[in-house]
């Protein structure tokens, strides 16, 4: 599966390339990321609980910090294992100064496997999407809300949570109607998946 | 084991009379009245009832006091090193009770590794690496099937992926070696031929016409509503092990069984009770059964198994998966002069195909079909991949599939190319009724067959001039519409034991009959019915010899502690062989009771002759006894120096195959704009000799057809390049429903086999085998005027639509 896409943060390079850098920030944004930690030189270890479709299981696994060049761009690979199969994906990291924002610029291959693959197959790709999407605007509203309060506390990451499960699903039907069906209608989708899911929820 | 040798294919002498012209006609032959219900009687099935009121009873039923229930750990990859497996997690919780490992099958005795039916060994589980995606790497034995199931989730196991190999021509340069536990360290399995080269090549050599086609016959799955699963049950105190299993052979999985795990066959009891579909699946034994046995034994308590859906569709044997390519040559009036093949087998990780072991590529070398042809030249590779293994023969005699799709798109391809119509060039290039005795280039001795008389048959039931007519009608407003034929020759009810075996146990086939003392009847057979309906044919048929009426004989099958041995159903062989050994154990008892009557009437023996259902005296009718009355007799007034009873029990070994076969026309509409291919009409004109039950063939065909059209339009096993099986769901390896299905048009021809007794040829999966190449003939044909001259199956509208844009309609 082909990782590639945009994201415009709020801030100036120097500020997004310092929560790229710093595991507890990166823990808090990711969805399902329930630890993170500093192992070695740009080397950590982690651990995902990932939902998708009829399969749900935690993966462990390493993520090593490859060809630094900062702050400007790095490799990330990702290695993860688990009962409901594996991850493995090289991804391509790179920032630039857009005016007053910084744009982040990512591509890369993974390879999913096991019944994760084999059963969530059709979810998959939507999945990874809202993965990513949830993990950058929540990176995003960290380093805007850091750089914004700059010198108060500088080193005090801000209190971020993690998007819950069902938001989570929630981004995932986004990402499937994105996908799937023109833009009216996904929105109309989106509203009644929205629905289902308070439902689902509440009772 | 050793590894195959190259070899090729050896058909032993038949006796006289086993292939010979038979005289067709069109209506079942009925000659007892409907009381009886003998041979020919559109009986309904006995064994309905309980069925369709949910009564019947499968492995999922049978719950035992203090049963254990297992789940089994898979791999995520398809080729990795295990470096390590941790089950401490799953151990500690509450209620689990064991996790086995390969190591804990090792130091049991080796029962890591098993045999496959095809003399190759399978691991059952693995201490070094994994050969596929889905492979069992351990398993859990739990108080609760929902404990077992999240315990499996709990055991970690550290791989180091290795390189995989999925294309079995890049598996053929051996850069990446599957099986390195073999001695010779290559993919490629064995090398089997059939039909003489030399001649097959001067055919060729002197053709006026040749054409050529590669194709893929896809990766497929069998998916019977019942997936497998095992009730064992071991006896510590009698050292009895009782198997309730998913099987279509349990005589021959009971003997399998003793041999590897060195437990004494008389203490090990197959249970195979009603079966929710088998069409081959459930011939192998798969790890599984081996660990649930296993389980059992070591924990002295029974433990079930049961698969779910995606592990059915994953890690069981597959189907089909030949890569071909043929030619075919004719000479100036068109006619076939010749065939030259050459095929490569993608085994998967080991070849657990169940063809006779003289075998390899089973009936593979069938494939002049049912065209009369100088010459022919078969070679098959087999190779291992990154899959799983298999090789089934799902609902198809051991690749009759493969070969009835290559000549029938052959056969077509050619008639477009000589620009004559594809009926006409069949018709004339028939082996025609006269030629029988037949014997085929590669071999085969055709039983009978008249090929003219089914496809003659089917244009009429379709009315095929008027459909050429409205076809050219349609191209000219630019509709696509085509029209495909299928002339199969099916070649089932394995097998004479001279060439036919399954792991040296010889393909004949039994029956048992008592006849209790009121004249009721109870027979035992040493096949197992899935779903074929074998409580009724096999009672009709001992109806019609003994004039007991059907709904009087009580028949088993299936427990190995009371059934006679019996190599079990698959193949369509049990009407040709079980039947057949009915047949000969009615005849048994019928000399006995001509014996009784004799005693009883006061005339000897050649003063007697049988009037349906009694022995009467010749020319003096009123003077008769009948059955039952003689039944009685055997028990309560027998002859002086005779024995008591009436039963028989008797061994067939089939003197000949069958040739079962059949025309299909199918009319597809094509929608340009989205590829989809719609059945319109699909006749299809069976030939399966004299029919026992009109209204169980019917029903055989039916299915047997709907499993036809799967494969041409919707089923294919998809696999990444990583080997990850990406159609693991039925949301994603679709299913034809009932709305997808045509409405299927039969009719029939009868052609009686020379040698059966009854003069039965098998159908079961006739309709399976002929279907496919008709519904792909009728879409080359819909788009030959485009330039289209083959599809590969499966047809999926994107394929069709790819193919429409790439020939120039972009509507």
């Amino acid at each position: 599966m082909k990782i590639s896409g945009e994201y415009t943060f709020d801030a100036d390079p120097e500020a997004v390339w310092k929560g790229l850098m710093d595991p507890e920030v990166l823990a808090a944004t990711m969805p399902g990321c329930e630890k993170l930690e500093l192992v070695g030189e740009n080397q950590y270890e982690g651990e995902l609980n990932i939902k998708i479709g009829p399969v749900q299981g935690k993966f462990r696994g390493r993520i090593e910090l490859e060809n630094i060049e900062a702050p400007n761009s790095y490799d990330l690979k990702v290695d993860g294992q688990g009962a409901q199969g594996f991850v493995k994906a090289t991804v391509h990291v790179a920032i630039e100064a857009v005016e007053d924002k910084t744009r982040m610029t990512y591509e890369g291959d993974s390879q999913v496997g096991g019944r994760i693959a084999s059963v969530g197959q059709r979810l998959m790709d939507s999945s990874a999407k809202a993965i990513i999407r949830q993990s950058l605007a929540g990176l995003n509203e960290v380093i805007s809300g850091a750089s914004a309060g700059e010198g108060d506390d500088a080193e005090a990451p801000a209190q971020v949570a993690a998007p819950s499960q069902a938001a989570f699903a929630a981004n995932i039907a986004k990402e499937v109607a994105r996908d799937l069906v023109p833009k009216p209608v996904w929105i109309a989708l989106l509203v009644l998946v929205a629905l289902v899911i308070t439902y689902l929820i509440m009772r | 084991m050793t590894q195959l040798d190259d070899r090729i294919e050896p058909h032993s002498p038949l006796p006289e009379g086993v292939s010979a012209q038979v005289e067709t006609t069109h209506d079942v032959r009925v000659t007892t009245p409907a009381k009886i219900c003998g041979v020919g009687h559109a009986m309904k099935r006995k064994e309905d009832p309980r069925f369709i009121q949910g009564k019947g009873r499968y492995i999922d039923d049978i719950k035992l006091p203090g049963m254990l229930y297992m789940d089994i750990v898979r791999s995520p990859y398809a080729h990795a090193k295990i470096k390590k497996i941790d089950a401490s997690e799953a151990l500690a919780m509450d209620g689990v009770v064991a996790v086995i490992t390969g190591e804990d099958l090792k130091a049991a005795g080796d029962l890591h590794w098993m045999p496959t039916l095809m003399s190759d060994t399978q691991m059952v589980l693995p201490i070094e690496k994994v050969v596929y995606y889905a492979q069992e790497i351990c398993v859990v034995v739990a108080t609760e099937r929902y404990i077992a199931a999240d315990a499996i989730e709990k055991v970690v196991v550290d791989y180091e992926p290795l390189e995989v190999v999925i294309d079995p021509h890049l598996a053929m340069e051996d850069k990446v070696i599957v099986r390195d536990d073999k001695e010779k360290k290559t993919n490629h399995i064995w090398h089997w031929e059939a039909g003489d080269k030399e001649a097959t090549d001067k055919v060729f050599a002197e053709a006026a016409h040749v054409v050529e086609q590669s194709m893929h016959i896809p990766r497929i799955h069998v998916v019977s509503i019942e997936t497998c699963g095992m009730v064992a049950n071991y006896n510590k105190a009698t050292e009895h092990m009782q198997m309730y299993m998913t099987s279509q052979a349990p005589h021959a999985h009971r003997t399998i069984f003793a041999m590897v795990s060195g437990l004494p066959e008389h203490k090990i009891q197959i249970i195979s009770p009603d079966i929710g579909g088998g069409f081959g699946g459930k011939v192998p034994i798969y790890p599984g059964y081996v660990c649930c046995v296993v389980a059992s034994l070591t924990l002295g308590k029974p433990v079930k198994w049961i698969e779910d859906r995606s592990e059915n569709l994953q890690a069981d044997s597959f189907a089909r998966d030949y890569h071909i390519e043929a030619e075919m040559a004719a000479d100036h009036d068109g006619k076939i002069t010749g065939l030259r093949v050459k095929t490569l087998a993608d085994c998967g990780a080991a070849d657990a195909a169940a063809n006779p072991s003289k075998f390899p590529a089973g009936m593979y070398s069938i494939c002049t079909g049912s065209y009369d042809m100088k010459a022919a030249h078969i070679a098959v590779d087999g190779v291992y991949t990154n899959k799983p293994p298999g090789g089934v023969a799902y609902r198809c005699s051991f690749r009759v599939t493969e070969a009835v799709h290559m000549v029938e798109r052959l056969t077509d391809i050619m008639a477009h190319k000589l620009g004559e119509d594809p009926a006409d060039f069949r018709l004339k290039n028939f082996i025609r009724p006269d030629q029988f005795p037949y014997k085929s280039p590669t071999g085969w001795d055709y039983d009978s067959g008249n090929y003219q008389a089914a496809l003659e048959k089917a244009m009429e039931l379709i009315d095929y001039p008027s459909l050429r007519k409205e076809q050219a009608e349609k191209r000219k407003r630019g509709e696509l519409m085509g029209i495909g034929i299928s002339s199969f020759t099916e070649v089932v009810g394995a097998g004479p034991s001279r060439d036919f075996d399954i792991l040296g146990l010889k393909m004949f086939d039994s029956a048992e009959i008592r006849i209790h003392p009121t004249g009721k009847a109870m027979a035992r057979f040493g096949t197992k019915s899935q779903g074929q309906g074998h409580e009724t044919t096999y009672a009709q048929i001992i109806a019609e010899e003994l004039g007991l009426p059907a709904e009087d004989i009580q028949i088993e099958e299936g427990d190995t502690d009371t059934a006679p041995y019996g190599l079990g159903t698959y193949a369509s062989r049990s009407t040709p062989t079980a039947g057949a050994a009915g047949v000969m154990a009615a005849r048994k008892i019928k000399a006995k009771a001509k014996k009784i009557a004799a005693h009883l009437l006061e005339v000897g023996e050649d003063d007697l002759e049988w009037n349906v259902d009694k022995f009467q005296v010749k020319g003096s009718p009123d003077q008769a006894k009948t059955i039952q009355e003689i039944a009685f007799a055997a028990y309560t007034n027998h002859p002086p120096g005779m024995q008591a009873g009436l039963e028989a029990t008797d061994y067939y070994d089939p003197p000949n195959l069958t040739f079962p076969f059949g025309s299909y026309i199918c009319v597809v509409d094509i929608d340009s704009g989205t590829g989809e291919v719609h059945v319109r009409r699909f006749v299809a004109v069976d030939d399966c000799g004299n029919i026992i039950n009109p209204l169980i063939v019917e029903g055989q065909i039916q299915g047997g057809l709907t499993q036809g059209l799967a494969p041409a339009l919707f089923e294919e096993i998809v696999y990444d390049e990583n080997g990850q099986n990406l159609t693991g769901t039925l949301a994603d390896y679709l299913v034809p429903t009932a709305v997808e299905t045509p409405k299927w048009e039969l009719g029939r021809t009868i052609t009686p086999s020379p040698h059966h007794p009854l003069g039965a040829k098998g159908v079961g999966e006739s309709a399976t085998v002929g279907a496919p190449p008709a519904i792909v003939n009728a879409v080359v044909d819909a788009m030959w005027h485009l330039g289209v001259r083959h599809v590969e199956i499966p047809m999926t509208p994107q394929r069709i639509w790819a193919l429409l844009r790439e020939h120039g309609v972009a509507d």
